[in-house]
């Protein structure tokens, strides 16, 4: 059997294909800054905004601004042995003065309890149409 | 993994703290090995979109689908060094005031890693040195 290897598929015709592919994902900590992202595809850059409170660049600019958004974060209470669950997480809205929410360039990333805390994990996933 | 960081503020919202953009490896590399198209691609695109924000469009607004193409069949622009491919990432990821217009003081600056504080005990009051 032959195997197919491309680095990219678009569909044909804007919203006529059958084969739904996430467009972006990422994994990073709050010490992004020193550590690096720890995983990511689709993604330019993340930006550290302030505290829980992060933008996140595509590669690639999807055809319009109403792509799906799928995340997790967790919370950390300045002690490494303490970890909450998942706090509210607000993908593609910012809880600071500073919007950025979702166009098609990318979107927010915000951790929120009451007030915007730091997660520890944060994952966010991008689906939609690149063409 | 690169050793650079870009800190900026954005001239529009110069109270809030200052910002550190982490480029993706995984972007970096490819930008290196010459895969990405001018970035004039980019920028067209990002002028569609603020153009429809701005006369209250946006939720039903979509690329022109050849503009949108650009980013695939454009030629590419072929290999960049590391500061050329951060020039490049700032240009396409970073507000355009801040690297397009003049301030009274810089609103960016390239710092390697070590240069960030490793302590968010004050994140939010981070402010770019003189």
């Amino acid at each position: 059997m032959s195997t197919l290897k491309v680095n990219d598929i678009i569909e044909a015709t804007s919203g006529g294909g059958k084969a739904f592919q996430c467009r972006a994902w990422v994994k990073f900590t709050m010490t992004l800054a020193q550590n690096g992202l720890q995983g990511d595809q689709g993604v330019s850059s993340v930006i550290d905004q302030a505290v829980g409170d992060f933008d996140i660049s595509l590669t690639n600019t999807m055809s319009d601004a109403n792509y799906s958004l799928a995340g997790y974060t967790n919370a950390y209470n300045n002690n490494t042995s303490n970890f909450s669950s998942a706090m509210a997480l607000g993908l593609g809205t910012d809880y600071s003065s500073s919007t950025y929410g979702q166009i098609t360039t990318g979107f927010s990333f915000c951790s929120y309890a009451g007030a915007s805390v730091d997660g520890t994990r944060n994952y966010a996933q991008a689906f939609g149409n690149l063409a | 993994m690169t050793q650079y960081r870009v800190i900026f503020d954005d001239p529009d919202h110069l109270d809030e703290p200052t910002k550190v953009l982490v480029p993706s490896d995984r972007w970096m590399k490819e930008a290196m090995e010459g895969n990405l198209p001018p970035i004039s691609v980019y920028w067209e695109l990002q002028d569609d979109e603020q153009k429809a924000i701005a006369e209250g469009r946006h939720s039903e607004f979509r690329h022109d689908p050849e503009k949108l193409a650009a980013q695939y069949t454009a030629p590419r622009i072929g290999p960049l060094t590391e500061q050329e491919a951060l020039e490049y990432l700032i240009m396409k990821d970073l507000p355009r005031k801040c690297w397009a217009e003049q301030h009274n003081r810089p609103m960016f600056k390239i710092v390697t890693v070590d240069q960030v504080p490793s302590d968010r005990t004050f994140r939010n009051a981070w402010e770019m040195a003189a």
